[in-house]
């Protein structure tokens, strides 16, 4: 039988049964509606967190210079202009510039703060009139005024101003040190909760909480003025050993600073992104393969279904078998139908899965994303359903006698 | 002189149940020339359906020869069986047995798909010709409930006749309908005959001897001298 009939005539028995093929078919469309649904939420998660990091160029590596806890650190300068271009001679490495990208992951840099011989590091945010003001603990946060301006005034968090003064509270007026200038403390954030960050979505803003932040033009202009360069963004060609070449370029960072008592550490983004996505793809794998249970019932309801269709066709059967069909034919037939409705409810479930996704990403901070290889993820699990559960009852089918099937 | 198109030798069959073996035809032998019509007559339980399922490859025997042909298909398994009925075989039951949910048209393409030799224009064409002959063509987008059981019957035989098997079986041809359409199904399965097809058919219908050519009467599984019925 050629596969064009074959499928014609299991539609054929199909469209004879809607009803009742219905009803089953429900079954596929839950499961592999929540099973897509949670591939695309997934998807659109790691995307979501992948091209926050992927703004910038993956063959991008960032070295940074970590002070350690030496105070008068903070009259070195771990790198100088002259330093980038002997970076850019070594070999592998295709660019080399002060990075000067202000925000990782919407997170502000770290920098160094100093009370005397205290010392605390803090992230550290420009003044955005866009942003949420600062739940304050003591003190004002900073206004659009000076926010604007050059002004050297800081907003610190709870945690840095408790780390320098002991008593956070004794912080309001004072001026803290950073990059060799003075700032003045005109508030203090509130304590961060920590049994907060329990409540996950709540996790976030408790997050900026421990974020201190300075006017605008308080930081940059001070960059420009003294040379100041915090960061080397070392851009490598394409295909080359990433750790040899920046073990290269560290040690000619060391090689060019004797005097440093830090550490120069580079910030490896395709590490990070490849490590999350992983963690993602892990968590997503396994919530799908829970609502997959769902398709397990599903797929039964198929396997009963087939059975009473068998028993109930069983003259059908017989007289097939009489006028030329094959056992294999037969066999066929009863799978090719259990896989017909096993795909329709597929799609139709695909279809309804990603409605989901998208409705439910309206609530969340997330867009959930269909690709090609979730919907033939999803598609193959539909061909599988069908396969697994009518074998049996199409290979019981196929054994029938004609003789009892015809007279049964 | 050709070989006979059917040789039976010595066919036996019995059902064996909890009680013992219980013998169905006890060593038939029977020849059938090309072109015979042939009714097999017994009482109910004579054995004479189950001698026609044999004869239709559908039913097993446990001794004996069957020889179509000149060729030797006793010992034929269930796919190269399938094969033989789609092509040497047409059948007609009783109680028609069309299959429900399919046209008229799609009924009797049935046997043409299980062997994939004809193209779909071939296909049409022979239908086409097969319900013409049964006078049913304009009927071919009905389903089966709609027709009546004498039109039920007439599509039975167009799916019989739709792949030119040498060999029509009729069970109880016209079981199933009143006297008048009887006839009318007599006289169309008489025409086959006239134009050359093999049939054998199973009766337990004295009257329906005026069609046939040859009468075979069974009698607790063998054949019998004596008009059984």
């Amino acid at each position: 039988m050629k596969l064009y009939d074959l499928l014609r005539t299991a539609w054929y028995s199909i469209r004879a049964y809607k009803f009742r093929i219905f009803l089953t078919m429900i079954g596929i469309i839950i499961g592999i509606a929540s099973v897509s649904a949670i591939l695309a939420i997934g998807e659109g998660v790691k995307k979501e967190a992948t091209s926050s990091m992927e703004k910038s160029n993956l063959n991008k590596i960032i070295v940074e210079y970590h002070s350690g806890f030496e105070s008068d650190e903070v009259t070195i300068r771990p790198f100088e202009k002259s330093d980038i271009n002997e970076i850019k001679k070594i070999p592998g490495v295709q660019n080399a510039k002060e990075d000067d990208e202000e925000e990782l992951f919407g997170v502000s840099n770290f920098e160094e703060v100093y009370y005397f011989n205290r010392h605390s590091s803090t992230e550290l945010k420009k003044y955005d009139e866009k942003d949420k003001t600062r739940k304050v603990f003591l003190g004002r946060n900073i206004n659009i005024i000076e926010g604007k301006s050059d002004k050297r005034v800081i907003f610190l968090s709870y945690r840095v101003a408790e780390e320098l003064f002991k008593e956070p509270e004794k912080a309001l007026g004072k001026a803290v040190k950073m990059k060799g200038e003075l700032f003045e403390v005109i508030g203090i954030g509130e304590e961060l909760n920590m049994e907060d960050f329990e409540i996950s979505l709540g996790a976030m803003e408790e997050m900026q909480q421990d974020i201190s932040i300075v006017p605008a033009k308080a930081i940059k202009e001070k960059d420009k003025t003294e040379d100041y360069i915090q960061k080397i963004s070392v851009f490598l060609e394409p295909g080359v050993d990433k750790d040899e070449v920046i073990g290269e370029v560290k040690e000619k960072l060391y090689e060019l600073h004797p005097d440093v008592k830090g550490e120069y550490e580079e910030f490896n983004l395709q590490e990070l992104i490849d490590s999350m996505q992983k963690i993602i793809s892990s968590i997503t794998l396994f919530v799908a393969f829970a609502a997959g249970i769902s398709l397990l019932v599903g797929g039964i309801g198929v396997m009963n279904i087939m059975y009473v269709s068998v028993t109930e066709r069983k003259r059908e059967i017989g007289i097939r078998r009489a006028i030329g069909a094959k056992p294999r034919n037969i066999m066929l037939q009863f799978l090719v139908e259990a896989i017909f409705i096993t795909v329709i409810g597929g799609i139709i479930g695909i279809i309804l899965g990603y409605i989901i996704a998208v409705i439910a990403g309206q609530f969340m901070p997330i867009k959930p994303v269909m690709t090609v290889s979730n919907f033939l993820g999803a598609s193959s699990i539909s061909v599988m359903t069908g396969l697994i559960f009518g074998i049996v009852p199409a290979s019981k089918a196929s054994k029938l006698d004609p003789i009892k099937a015809i007279y049964k | 002189m050709s070989s006979p198109l059917i040789e039976l030798r010595n066919i036996k069959k019995k059902y064996t149940t909890k009680a013992g073996d219980f013998p169905v035809l006890k060593g038939l032998n029977l020849d059938i020339e090309e072109g015979e019509f042939i009714s097999i007559m017994g009482k109910s339980g004579s054995g004479k359906t189950t001698l026609l399922n044999i004869l239709g490859l559908l039913d097993k025997f446990n001794e004996g020869e069957y020889i179509f042909r000149g060729e030797d298909i006793t010992n034929f398994d269930e796919n190269k069986k399938s094969d033989f009925r789609n092509r040497n075989i047409g059948f007609i039951f009783q109680q028609f047995h069309l299959i429900e949910s399919l046209t008229i048209y799609q009924n009797i393409e049935i046997p043409l798909l299980y062997r994939s030799k004809e193209s779909k224009e071939e296909r049409k064409r022979k239908i086409k010709e097969k319900l013409s002959q049964v006078g049913l063509f304009e009927k071919r987008y009905s389903r089966p409930f709609e027709l009546s059981g004498g039109q039920q019957q007439r599509i039975a035989i167009a799916r019989a006749l739709v792949t030119e098997p040498y060999l029509i079986l009729a069970d109880e041809p016209t079981g199933a309908l009143d006297s008048e359409t009887s006839e009318d199904i007599m006289e169309l399965i008489k025409e086959l005959n006239d134009d050359g097809k093999t049939i054998i058919m199973v009766t337990h219908d004295k009257d329906l001897r005026r069609y046939t050519t040859r009468d075979v009467f069974l009698k607790d599984g063998e054949f019998s001298e004596e008009e059984t019925i």
